[in-house]
């Protein structure tokens, strides 16, 4: 049995992974332990080891009659089972288990349900099998528990979360929902489903899953969250609504329109702050560059959109947000879906170069390289047959608000963002210029406002690998940036 | 207007037989070579091509056009994929620009003047090694082709027959050789080379042809 990674962080909701398809959490006496299911033919939920369950627990197990009996022992009490059984001897009473008890080598198998009736019958405990969380809670078990109020207002709705006892959690946007996710075995809550008045957010329900998670469903009116309150047991998240007449309601998840969408109005004094959304380049099973010391792109983006998303909101006042805050697959073309749906002014993707040559140095900032040509040669292409249609990346309605080729409206404020985050790149670092470029990006392409891509240096390059996981490389980087933002951010605002 | 099975392996061949005889594109006396200012060299009676490759060189972390003789081949189509195939082949001692194993797998030119180029799944390898690598693969494709090939208007990249998935570049759109992505850090192009001028020397980046002219192909 491996040690348990939850043991320590029981008190706090396990910080662990999640619990997997094959294996259940064994919860008992202050401690947890994940247990192996091995998969039955004809036993739904598959059967689990007895002695791997009650691994840490105060059971003796004994065998006799050839092994066909087994006999669990705690404090005095005695538990007899028997092989291909499904009556149990509990003090001299017989009890039922769901199905037979199987006895293979030295493992006693039972499913998990009827684990917890005979390791709670061994224990004088009272135990259940959670099959929602894939947990057996044997013995009294302070559960965090949660608790969701909601406030709805002409253009708002709040939610507040709490939590009984600190419980980790990450906030994850897709574009149609917000999942809150939480890192508990088991959150105990009241709250199951919710239908929100008004188009901002539709519904919220809680969903008993591992790891459990609350998913807010997006509605028409939604243009963007904040998170007005986040502390370890509270979190308070803000869904605002586009203001009346501001824009046509259902421009965040308004229908798919043939070619790129004319731009929302943003100018005119901004009435809303501006919204940042900040892409930190892959990130999951996709690691991206890979320096020579082993370090990977996608972590050093991450590390460098949360400085960044932190130092945008507090130094110019916007709404900044990830397309990913955690080390999650976000597809390509999701991600630019996410900054639309945002409705946001600016996308900023983050990555970290990569080149076989080890010399290769230095910062660049791209935005799209297109002409119009491009399309017609396209569907040239798509006529002599040999070119697929570029595949749909997920089932999710990204289609609904990624437009092809959106970025080729905003090719010009993109250029004007590109140079000016060069620039404060090139003043604020001493890393070689490499300057401001074009490129098929696709992660760019469906981007509906300014958007830039920008190679902070290269991970492949020794010098530069240490460089950028320096906190005071970091630093520079995002004062660089911020700076950058700042200067377009006046440009949009005085612009006629 | 036609349309070819994406699986079928022969997909190429559905595009060549829409453009059958076309002297334009591809015919007995209109090879690119020859359309291209060069003609077939005699070397000891066996017909050479000179061809103008983008290819990576030690100490430099761009591409450099380099001058290779390829033996002669007849049409197009086939010059391309000869043209193409050279780039797995290293220069001094420097990584071959396609990435180890990658096989140009088939060439089809089609009346549009856009060609395909299917490569093995190898390929899509080069692609993860950062955005400087996958830009300089791209890069060093496109001019390839468009700088020995004069009709080629644009270039489409497939792996197995399909649009590559991978990668950070969207291939999606066939390449043009005047893309911006395509025009900066290359060294100046040869004289001989068509399109000569079309790309800026860049500050710091020394004029550099070498002429390789024989050469040892990949096992």
């Amino acid at each position: 049995m491996r040690p348990s990674p939850c043991l320590a962080a029981l008190a706090l909701g396990c910080a662990g992974r999640a619990v997997a398809a094959d294996e259940i959490i064994v919860i008992a006496g202050g401690g947890a332990h994940r247990t192996a299911v091995v998969v039955v033919e004809g036993v739904k939920g598959g059967e689990i080891a007895l002695e791997e369950a009650a691994k840490g627990l105060d059971v003796s197990f004994s065998r006799a009659g050839r092994d066909a009996r087994v006999t669990l022992k705690s404090g005095g009490r005695e538990v007899a089972l028997e092989n291909g059984k499904s009556l149990f001897n509990v003090a001299g009473q017989l009890r039922a288990l769901a199905s037979p008890v199987r006895v293979v080598g030295d493992r006693t198998y039972v499913s998990p349900p009827s684990a917890a009736t005979v390791l709670g019958a061994a224990l004088g405990l009272p135990a259940t099998f959670r099959s929602a969380y894939r947990a057996l809670v044997i013995g009294p078990y302070d559960a965090p528990r949660l608790k969701v109020a909601n406030a709805v207002t002409a253009s708002s709705v709040e939610s507040a979360i709490e939590l009984s006892k600190p419980v980790p959690y990450d906030v994850r946007k897709e574009p149609s929902r917000i999942i809150v996710t939480f890192q508990a075995d088991v959150l105990e809550t009241d709250f199951s489903m919710e239908g929100l008045p008004g188009r901002i957010v539709g519904s919220a329900r809680f969903e008993r899953s591992t790891p459990p998670r609350l998913v807010f469903d997006l509605g028409e009116r939604f243009t963007a969250v904040r998170t007005a309150e986040r502390d370890p047991q509270r979190l308070v998240l803000a869904f605002d609504a586009s203001s009346p007449g501001a824009q046509p309601p259902g421009t965040a998840f308004g229908p798919a329109g043939p070619g790129p969408r004319p731009a929302p109005p943003r100018a005119g004094g901004f009435k809303r702050p501006v919204v940042l959304v900040i892409d930190p380049g892959h990130g999951g099973v996709d690691a991206g560059a890979r320096g020579p010391d082993g370090r990977f792109e996608k972590d050093v983006t991450l590390d460098l959109a949360r400085r960044l998303r932190a130092s945008a909101a507090d130094s110019l006042s916007v709404q900044a947000f990830l397309t990913r805050d955690a080390d999650i697959d976000v597809p390509l073309d999701e991600r630019a879906a996410i900054a639309n749906n945002f409705n946001a002014d600016i996308f900023i993707s983050l990555h970290a170069n990569g080149s076989r040559a080890a010399s290769a140095s230095g910062t660049e900032v791209f935005f799209l390289s297109y002409s119009a040509a491009d399309d017609e040669s396209r569907r040239i292409a798509l006529q002599e047959g040999a070119m697929p249609e570029r595949a749909p990346t997920n089932d999710k309605d990204v289609g609904l608000i990624l437009w092809d080729m959106a970025q080729a409206a905003q090719l010009e404020a993109s250029s004007r963002l590109a140079g000016h985050l060069q620039e404060e790149i090139e003043k604020a670092t001493l890393s070689r210029s490499r300057g401001v470029k074009q490129a098929p990006f696709r992660v760019l392409v469906g981007a509906t406002m300014p958007a830039t891509l920008v190679e902070i240096g290269f991970i492949t390059n020794p010098d530069e690998e240490k460089l950028l996981f320096s906190e005071a490389h970091q630093i520079r980087l995002t004062d660089a940036i911020v700076q950058g933002l700042a200067r377009f951010i006046t440009e949009l605002r005085f612009r006629p | 207007m036609f349309a070819v099975p994406l699986t079928s392996t022969k997909w190429s061949q559905g595009l060549r037989t829409e453009i059958p005889g076309n002297p334009e594109e591809e015919g007995d006396s209109a090879d690119a070579a020859v359309r291209a200012g060069q003609t077939p060299e005699a070397d000891g009676g066996v017909a050479r091509l000179k061809v103008t490759l983008r290819m990576r060189v030690p100490d430099k972390p761009g591409l450099v056009a380099v001058e290779r003789d390829i033996a002669y081949v007849r049409g197009v189509a086939a010059q391309i994929q000869a043209a193409v195939s050279e780039l797995s082949v290293t220069s001094e001692g420097a990584p071959a620009l396609l990435p180890e194993g990658t096989r140009v797998v088939d060439v089809a030119f089609s009346k549009a003047g856009i060609v395909y180029v299917d490569f093995s799944p190898e390929l899509e390898a080069g692609r993860g090694v950062g955005t400087e690598e996958e830009r300089l693969l791209i890069l060093g494709i496109v001019r390839t082709i468009t700088d020995n090939f004069a009709a080629v208007r644009r270039v489409v990249i497939l792996v197995d027959g399909r649009a590559p998935k991978e990668g950070h570049l969207d291939l999606s759109r066939p390449l043009r050789r005047d893309d911006p992505s395509f025009a900066e850090d290359l060294e100046p192009e040869p004289d001989a080379s068509p399109g000569a001028g079309a790309v800026k020397p860049k500050e710091g980046n020394a004029a550099r042809a070498i002429v390789i002219p024989t050469h040892t192909p990949k096992p």
